[in-house]
C-alpha cells in the first residue's frame, strides 16, 4: 500500500516534468532532423537548418540586437533594481510601500497591455519604432526581478555590517561601494543574468513598440505566423540554449551564495 | 542632515523616477488615450466617451470578454489541480537533493522562451505530429488537438505551470510538519490531513499560485493564438486586431482598460482570501 | 486498574541513518501511572515517545497497549493524544475548532462534539476564549487549548512532549500542579518525556531516567534521587558529587572505603568485598562546612572555596579538593552568609556516613 502511493506519486510528478519538458526535447530533436518538416518519421542527422539560420542575414541581424538591448537593458535595471532594494531596506518612511509598489508593479500587467501603453507612449515621446523604444519598455519589466533578487540577498546582510564601517569612518557612499556591493555581489551578478534572459526573450513588448529592427523574439513570432519551417527549430533551440545557459549560471550563484 | 538628504536622494530617485516615467506616465496615458479620437486614422487629442460607447455597447466585446474570462478559469482550475500533487510531493516527501534539481528544472522553463516551447507544441500536437503519430501507431484514430480548446489549455499550462508548482511549493514546504502530524496524532487519515490541514495551512501558496494562473491566462496572446487557432478570440487577439488592422489604439485601450480592471480585480479578490485570519468569518 | 499494562515497550530500537537513537528498551507502564522520562537531549526519550503515538516506526520490537499490539497500526488508527512541545495548533481554526478536531475524526455527531469540547474548555479555564484565532493567545492559553484538544477525545493514556517547555518559569510552577491534579482526577494514564529533571521528579510517581538509547534506572523520584543506580544517574539527576576508591575494611553495615589520602564509612548497601573498586556518592546539600581547625571526624576533606552561584535563595558553592576542583555543596543562603567565607579560603568539608551511597 505504502509502496503503491508512493510509485503513483512519482510516476505523476515524472508525467508532469516530460510535459514541461517534452516541447524542450522535441524542439531540439527536430532542429537536427533533415526534414523539412518537423514531424516523424526521423530521416536523418543534418546541420542544414543551423547552417540556413546562419547565412539569413535579418536572422543575424536580429539576433545581434537582442543580445545589444538585453544587455543594456540588465546593466540598467540591475543598477536600478539595486538603488530600490537598498531604499527598501535602508529606510522606513511613509508613502515607501506605495513607491515600491510602482516599481514591481510591471509584471503584474499583461504584457500586451503594457505594449499598447508603451506604444502610445513612445510615439507620443517620438521613441517609437526605434530599438530605444525596446530599452525603456525592457528596463521597466526587468527592475522588479532585479530588485528582488538583490532584496534578498540583503534580507541576508545584518545591520550591524554597515554600521561597523560607518562606526570606522567609511562614510555612507563609501560603505555602498566597500560593504554592500561586495555582499550582494553574487545577487547582483544572478540579477544582470536573469535580466539579460528575460530581456532576450521577451517579444510581446517588443512586437509592439519595434519598428523596421527587431529584436530575435520579434522575427521568430513573424516566422511562426508565416509558414512552418523547420529553420525554427534551429533558432528556437539555439535561443534555448542561450536563455538556458543564463538562468542556470543565476540559480547556481544564488544557490553558491546561501551556503 | 543635508548630506543624508542628499545621500537618501541619490538613492531612492533614480529608480522611482525612471518607473513613474517610463511606467506609470505610460499606463495613465494608457487611460486618457480612451478618450481620443481617431479622424481618418489619424489620433487626435480628445475628449470623448464614444471610444467606451462603442466597445461596450458592441455584443462581440462581451462574448470575447466571457470566453477570456471562462479560458483563463479553466486554465487556472486545471493547471492548479495538475500542480497540487506535485507541489505536495516535492513539499513534503521528496528528498533535500530531488528536491533542489527539481526547483532548477521548474525556475529555467519560466524564464526560456514560452514563445519557441508554444511552437513546440504546434509541432507536436499537430494532425500529423508526434502525438497523433504514436496514437495512429497504436490504433487509434486522428484526435485533434491543435487549433482547439485543448490546444489552447496545453500552452497556457506550458506558459505558467512551472510557476504555479513553484508558488504551492513554497507554501507547503514551509508547514510545520508537526501541525501534519497533530493531525494524524488525532485519528485524522493521510487523505484527509491533505483537505483538513495541508490545504488551509498552505492557503496563501495556492491562491497567489491560481492568481498568477488566472492573470496570465488572461492577458496571454500566444496560447489562444498559435494552439488555438486565433478563430476563439480573447481580449488580447482583439487587442492586436484592434490596433494592428483596424489602427484604432483609443479602442484598445478601452479593451486594455477592460483587461487590468478585472486583473486589479482578481488580485484584489485573491489576495483578501488569502490573507484571511480565521475568527474573523465568526 | 486493569491488570494488562497501559503500554508495554518490549526489545524496542530505533535507528536513523546508523544512529541508534533508542536501543532495546524493555518498559510496562501501569494503567493510571503518571510516567516521566527525563534525560539529556538526545537520549531517546522523545523518540521513545513518538514510538508509542506511532509517529516513529520501531527499527525492532514490539508496542502493545493494554494487551493489543499497537506497532504496526498508523498513526491515526491509534488512541495516544499527544500534547506537543510547541503545542502544534492548527493556526487556520479557531480555538474551539482546534478542541473539536479529534472529535470530528472520531465522527462523532454534532451536538455531541458541541457539548463535549465546551465540557472540557470549562474545565481547563479556556471557555471565554472559544472563538479566538490561535495567534491572539499567550502561551499559557495555547498550553491549555493543547491540552483540551487532547484530552476532549477521552483517552485512557496521554503522551506529553515537554509540554512546559515553552512557558515560562512561573507558570510553569502553576502547570504543573494544574496537570497533577488533572492525572489524578482523571486517571488517565500519562506518559511525560522532559528534560527538567524537578519538574519529572516534582510531577510524576514512576521516572525512567535515559542516556544513549536505553533506560539507566526506572524507580520512584526518590529513589532516582537518593539511589541513583549508576554514575550517569547520580551525574544527572540531582547534584551529587562522585567519588572513587577501593574497600579497606568492611564492618557489619559499613565499610571503609580509602580514597587518596582520606577514609570513608560508607553504608555497604551491595555487599562489597575488600578491595574492590566502588565509588559512592554525596548529595550536594548534605555536606557540612566547617573552618580548617575544626576537630578531625570521619568523612571529613580539606577544601579550598573557589566560587559560588546563586538560584534563589540556595547558592552552590564549589570547592577544590584532592577528587577535582568542583565538589560541590549547597546550603541556603542565610547559612552561608553566617560562614563568611572568601575566594581561597581553607575549609574542612564532613558528612554522615548514612547519607553517602555506594553505587552498584
Amino acid at each position: 500500500m505504502e509502496r503503491l502511493i508512493r510509485v503513483g506519486q512519482v510516476s505523476f510528478v515524472c508525467l508532469v516534468f516530460c510535459f514541461i519538458y517534452l516541447p524542450i526535447v522535441s524542439l531540439i530533436a527536430f532542429s537536427f532532423n533533415s526534414n523539412r518538416f518537423p514531424s516523424l518519421p526521423w530521416t536523418g542527422f543534418s546541420l542544414h537548418w543551423y547552417n540556413e539560420v546562419f547565412a539569413d542575414p535579418s536572422i543575424i541581424d536580429a539576433f545581434v540586437l537582442s543580445i545589444l538591448i538585453a544587455v543594456s537593458v540588465s546593466v540598467t535595471a540591475t543598477l536600478l533594481g539595486f538603488l530600490g532594494a537598498y531604499m527598501d531596506y535602508r529606510w522606513r518612511f511613509t508613502g515607501k510601500n506605495a513607491l515600491l509598489a510602482i516599481i514591481i508593479l510591471p509584471p503584474t500587467i499583461p504584457l500586451i497591455v503594457l505594449g499598447l501603453a508603451m506604444l502610445n507612449f513612445l510615439k507620443q515621446v517620438g521613441l517609437a519604432a526605434s530599438p530605444l523604444g525596446i530599452f525603456v519598455s525592457h528596463s521597466i519589466l526587468c527592475i522588479p526581478f532585479a530588485l528582488a533578487v538583490i532584496r534578498m540577498r540583503l534580507a541576508d546582510m545584518p545591520p550591524e555590517l554597515e554600521q561597523a564601517a560607518w562606526n570606522l569612518g567609511c562614510g555612507q557612499t563609501r560603505t555602498i561601494f566597500k560593504v554592500v556591493v561586495p555582499h550582494c555581489l553574487p545577487a547582483i551578478i544572478a540579477a544582470l543574468l536573469i535580466t539579460t534572459a528575460l530581456s532576450f526573450d521577451e517579444f510581446m513588448i517588443a512586437w509592439f513598440v519595434s519598428g523596421v529592427d527587431v529584436t530575435l523574439p520579434v522575427r521568430i513570432l513573424t516566422l511562426l505566423q508565416g509558414q512552418v519551417s523547420a529553420s525554427i527549430n534551429a533558432i528556437g533551440s539555439i535561443v534555448f540554449a542561450i536563455s538556458l545557459i543564463l538562468i542556470s549560471s543565476a540559480l547556481a550563484i544564488i544557490v553558491w551564495s546561501r551556503k | 542632515m543635508r548630506r543624508l538628504n542628499a545621500f537618501f536622494a541619490t538613492i531612492t530617485v533614480p529608480p522611482i523616477l525612471w518607473q513613474v516615467i517610463f511606467f506609470l506616465v505610460p499606463l495613465i496615458f494608457l487611460v486618457v488615450m480612451t478618450f481620443w479620437s481617431v479622424q481618418n486614422y489619424r489620433l487626435k487629442p480628445d475628449f470623448t466617451f464614444t471610444n467606451w460607447q462603442k466597445v461596450l455597447a458592441a455584443g462581440y466585446f462581451y462574448d470575447i470578454y466571457l470566453r477570456t474570462f471562462l479560458y483563463a478559469a479553466a486554465a487556472t482550475v486545471i493547471t492548479s489541480i495538475v500542480a497540487f500533487p506535485v507541489s505536495l510531493f516535492l513539499g513534503l516527501n521528496a528528498g533535500p537533493r530531488f528536491r533542489i534539481v527539481a526547483i532548477f528544472l521548474l525556475i529555467c522553463p519560466f524564464f526560456t522562451s514560452y514563445l519557441v516551447r508554444t511552437y513546440s507544441w504546434q509541432v507536436i500536437i499537430s494532425d500529423n505530429g508526434i502525438i497523433n503519430t504514436m496514437l495512429g501507431a497504436v490504433g487509434i484514430g486522428q484526435v485533434a488537438m491543435l487549433n482547439t480548446f485543448v490546444g489552447t489549455m496545453i500552452g497556457y499550462a506550458t506558459f505558467f505551470l512551472p510557476l504555479v508548482i513553484l508558488l504551492q511549493f513554497a507554501s507547503i514546504a514551509a508547514i510545520d510538519r508537526d501541525l501534519i502530524q497533530a493531525a494524524h496524532n488525532l485519528r485524522c487519515g493521510r487523505l484527509r490531513t491533505i483537505f483538513a490541514v495541508v490545504v488551509p495551512s498552505a492557503k496563501v501558496g495556492l491562491t497567489v499560485g491560481a492568481a498568477f494562473a488566472f492573470i496570465l491566462a488572461f492577458g496571454d496572446f500566444v496560447a489562444p493564438s498559435l494552439l488555438g487557432g486565433g478563430r476563439s478570440p480573447t481580449l488580447s487577439i482583439l487587442i492586436i486586431d484592434t490596433v494592428k488592422s483596424a489602427s484604432d489604439w483609443p479602442r484598445a485601450s478601452v479593451v486594455a482598460m477592460a483587461m487590468i480592471v478585472t486583473m486589479m480585480g482578481v488580485i484584489f479578490a485573491a489576495l483578501t482570501f488569502a490573507y484571511r485570519k480565521p475568527g474573523e468569518t465568526h | 486498574m486493569t491488570s494488562t499494562p497501559a503500554i508495554e515497550l518490549r526489545n524496542i530500537s530505533k535507528i536513523f541513518n546508523g544512529t541508534t537513537a533508542v536501543s532495546d528498551v524493555n518498559l510496562s507502564i501501569s494503567d493510571g501511572e503518571f510516567i516521566a522520562f527525563i534525560g539529556p537531549s538526545g537520549c531517546g526519550k522523545t523518540t521513545t515517545l513518538r514510538m508509542i503515538a506511532g509517529l516513529e516506526q520501531p527499527t525492532a520490537g514490539e508496542i502493545a497497549s493494554y494487551g493489543k499490539r499497537v506497532d504496526q497500526l498508523k498513526p491515526w488508527e491509534r488512541d495516544t493524544p499527544l500534547v506537543w512541545q510547541n503545542f502544534a495548533l492548527f493556526p487556520f481554526m479557531s480555538v474551539a475548532e482546534n478542541v473539536a478536531f479529534g472529535l470530528k475524526m472520531m465522527r462523532l455527531p454534532e451536538a455531541e462534539i458541541k457539548k463535549r469540547i465546551a465540557e472540557w474548555m470549562e474545565r481547563v479555564g479556556i471557555l471565554q476564549l472559544r472563538d479566538r484565532a490561535i495567534s491572539q493567545l499567550s502561551g499559557g492559553q495555547k498550553q491549555r487549548v493543547a491540552l483540551a484538544r487532547a484530552l476532549v477525545t477521552q483517552p485512557r493514556i496521554l503522551l506529553l512532549d515537554e509540554p512546559l517547555g515553552a512557558l515560562d518559569a512561573h507558570l510553569r510552577i502553576k502547570m504543573q500542579s494544574e496537570l497533577k491534579t488533572l492525572q489524578q482526577e482523571t486517571g488517565i494514564t500519562f506518559i511525560y518525556v522532559t528534560h527538567n529533571q524537578s519538574e519529572a521528579l516534582a510531577m510524576a510517581n514512576l521516572v525512567a531516567v535515559m542516556n544513549e538509547g536505553r533506560i539507566q534506572q526506572l524507580g520512584s523520584p526518590n529513589q532516582v534521587y537518593r539511589a541513583p543506580s549508576n554514575r550517569f544517574v547520580a551525574q544527572f539527576v540531582g547534584m551529587n558529587n562522585l567519588i572513587d576508591g577501593e574497600v579497606a575494611a568492611i564492618d557489619g553495615e559499613h565499610c571503609m572505603i580509602r580514597a587518596g589520602s582520606n577514609s570513608f564509612s560508607v553504608p555497604a548497601a551491595n555487599k562489597p568485598s575488600p578491595g574492590d573498586k566502588v565509588t559512592f556518592i554525596i548529595s550536594a546539600d548534605l555536606v557540612a562546612i566547617e573552618s580548617a581547625e575544626a576537630p578531625q571526624r570521619e568523612n571529613q576533606i580539606a577544601a579550598t572555596f573557589r566560587g559560588e552561584e546563586f538560584i534563589g535563595s540556595v547558592v552552590t558553592m564549589f570547592f577544590e579538593t584532592e577528587y577535582g576542583a568542583e565538589f560541590k555543596v549547597q546550603q541556603q543562603q542565610r547559612a552561608v552568609q553566617k560562614l563568611g567565607l572568601k575566594f581561597g579560603d581553607r575549609v574542612n568539608l564532613s558528612w554522615t556516613a548514612n547519607d553517602s551511597f555506594m553505587l552498584l
